[in-house]
């Protein structure tokens, strides 16, 4: 299993994919069911039966429990089973892992962490302009076959507009305006100015302009999943908030190590009733999404087969890139720290007690055959063989 | 171009046992394989508070230049291809540019660093009371400019 940053809200699915039909959902390297019960709230749980792993999923609802399709164990929206056919008696252990779920402004988010007293939803980022009258948006969500650190970096360098975007939101004078970058507790924060410019071809068409403008990029990186870009196009030398605005909400959900998946809203405050122009950006956006996913699993697979010795030679243009992976080994160095401490200690793990059987055999010999002017590595060597032909027995 | 890193940032240095903790240095990871070139750290011991510079003079040279109650402020013009790095030793100061809309006031523990191959020009004030400030400006000796990667 890969490392992932379990302590955090994770976007699990569209708020209207989840319904009275079960569906499942991998994050994380977890298996998960979610579906609604009959007040409408969305509920998580393992999809995976407590009797013998079988995907809840693949179950059926009845009432606002769930029943596991292969012999029928029922849970209740806690994870607690409520039937065991052919017996009263409910067997202690059945039981399934419930995932504290929050539902905003259109998604559906589940903590992934171990502890639910942790599942604060007041950590979830700001995307009510999702969800706000005086903005329109645009959605997609698509499976990208490759590790989700691939995307969070596309997002902040966006220099490869200039790029893989040619056509649509590109142009080539992005990547000569150097960037900003504030780092603070877990956010970084690129930003990027470019003074009287042309707006890009797709939000020039939607926008119904021409000439030169100031634009700006800057994206707010919640570490370790949600990136927001508020983006945008003013009138020279006029304050960001009185131009066309863009805030492209990016939700990436590790699915395993090597693909994820990536939700994305884009919401815009104008031509806000304009239908014509939210189908152009549909289109538009989602063949930038495409352009981005060929190139991101492209990249993966120079990532797996990249020589151990090497690494990506990072320019001034990554900063906001290389502090986010820094934060990213934080929390997971935190995480595995945390772990450690709670976790009991796994049979056959280094311990802080006296070596007993074979170890101990070893280590006298060690103390033997140093004391006897021996060389401890012929030792080990020796005690080694010794182990190996009576392990082969 | 311009980083600012907050003391809470979780990708800050570490505070080592004895006090001092690394608000900058290039490069400041093992994998990047260059071979250290600078670095900026903050010194916090029951004395107070220092900062000091490190570099191979090979690579790199630098001026200081401190700024407290009687110097309490400073416009600094980067040349092409230097590196300021600002760090508040106590109090705090305010970072502007004189054509641009944005300030930013830092305390003890954060990190400011200016960069690029294009001259920029900041100015810098003490805002609190006994405020001290330290200013780096590191010149590449073998390079035309010496750029920033964190």
């Amino acid at each position: 299993m890969a490392d992932h940053i379990l302590n955090s809200w994770y976007v699990a699915a569209w708020s209207d994919e989840v319904t009275n039909k079960p569906i499942r959902r991998m994050i994380c390297e977890q298996s998960i069911v979610l579906y609604r019960i009959s007040d409408d709230q969305a509920k998580a749980l393992a999809d995976r039966c407590a009797h013998r792993a079988f995907p809840l999923s693949k179950g059926r609802m009845l009432g606002d429990s769930i029943e596991c399709g292969y012999h029928g164990f029922t849970y209740g929206p806690d994870g607690r089973c409520t039937k065991v056919p052919g017996q009263t008696t409910l067997p202690e252990r059945a039981v399934v892992r419930s995932y504290p779920l929050h539902e905003k402004d259109g998604w559906i988010w589940v903590w992934m962490g171990g502890d639910p007293a942790d599942a604060d939803p007041s950590d979830i980022p700001d995307t009510h302009w999702m969800n706000d009258p005086n903005w329109a948006s645009v959605e997609h969500s698509l499976q990208v076959d490759c590790r989700a650190e691939l995307v969070h970096d596309n997002l902040l360098d966006l220099t490869h507009e200039s790029f893989l975007h040619k056509t649509t939101v590109g142009d080539d004078y992005i990547y000569e305006y150097g960037i900003t970058v504030e780092v603070d507790d877990n956010v970084v924060l690129v930003d990027r100015l470019m003074p009287s410019v042309p707006a890009p071809p797709l939000y020039a068409d939607t926008m119904g302009i021409d000439g030169n403008w100031d634009r700006f990029h800057a994206t707010e990186f919640f570490v370790p999943n949600n990136l927001t870009l508020h983006s945008g196009i003013t009138a020279e030398g006029a304050p960001r908030e009185e131009g066309y605005l863009i805030k492209v909400l990016n939700a990436i959900t590790p699915i395993d190590a090597h693909t994820c998946w990536y939700y994305y809203s884009f919401a815009r405050n104008f031509a806000v009733d304009n239908v014509e122009a939210t189908e152009q950006l549909r289109e538009g956006l989602g063949l930038v999404l495409e352009e981005d996913k060929d190139a991101l699993e492209a990249q993966e697979l120079g990532m797996q087969t990249r020589p151990g010795r090497e690494f990506d030679v990072l320019i001034a243009q990554d900063g906001g890139v290389a502090k986010a992976r820094r934060i990213h080994q934080a929390l997971l160095k935190k995480e595995a720290k945390e772990r450690e401490a709670k976790e009991p200690r796994r049979p056959g793990a280094p311990a802080n007690t006296k070596p007993i059987g074979a170890a101990a055999r070893r280590q006298a010999q060690k103390a033997a055959a140093a004391s006897a002017g021996r060389s401890a590595a012929e030792s080990t060597t020796s005690a080694e063989a010794t182990s190996t032909a009576a392990g082969g027995r | 171009m311009w980083m600012l890193e907050r003391a809470n940032s979780l990708s800050a240095a570490p505070t080592m046992p004895d006090g001092s903790r690394v608000l900058a240095a290039n490069p400041d990871s093992a994998e990047r394989g260059d071979p250290w070139r600078w670095s900026i750290t903050l010194h916090t011991s029951p004395d107070g508070v220092s900062t000091s510079v490190k570099t191979d003079e090979s690579f790199v040279v630098h001026t200081v230049e401190l700024l407290d109650e009687t110097h309490c402020s400073t416009v600094l013009t980067r040349c092409t291809g230097d590196v300021i790095v600002v760090a508040v030793k106590t109090g705090k100061a305010l970072i502007t540019v004189p054509d641009g809309p944005w300030q930013r006031r830092i305390h003890p523990g954060d990190s400011f660093v200016l960069e690029g191959e294009v001259n920029e020009t900041i100015r810098v004030e003490l805002t609190g009371t006994q405020s001290t400030a330290t200013v780096y400006c590191l010149t590449p000796t073998r390079t035309a400019a010496l750029r920033w990667v964190p």
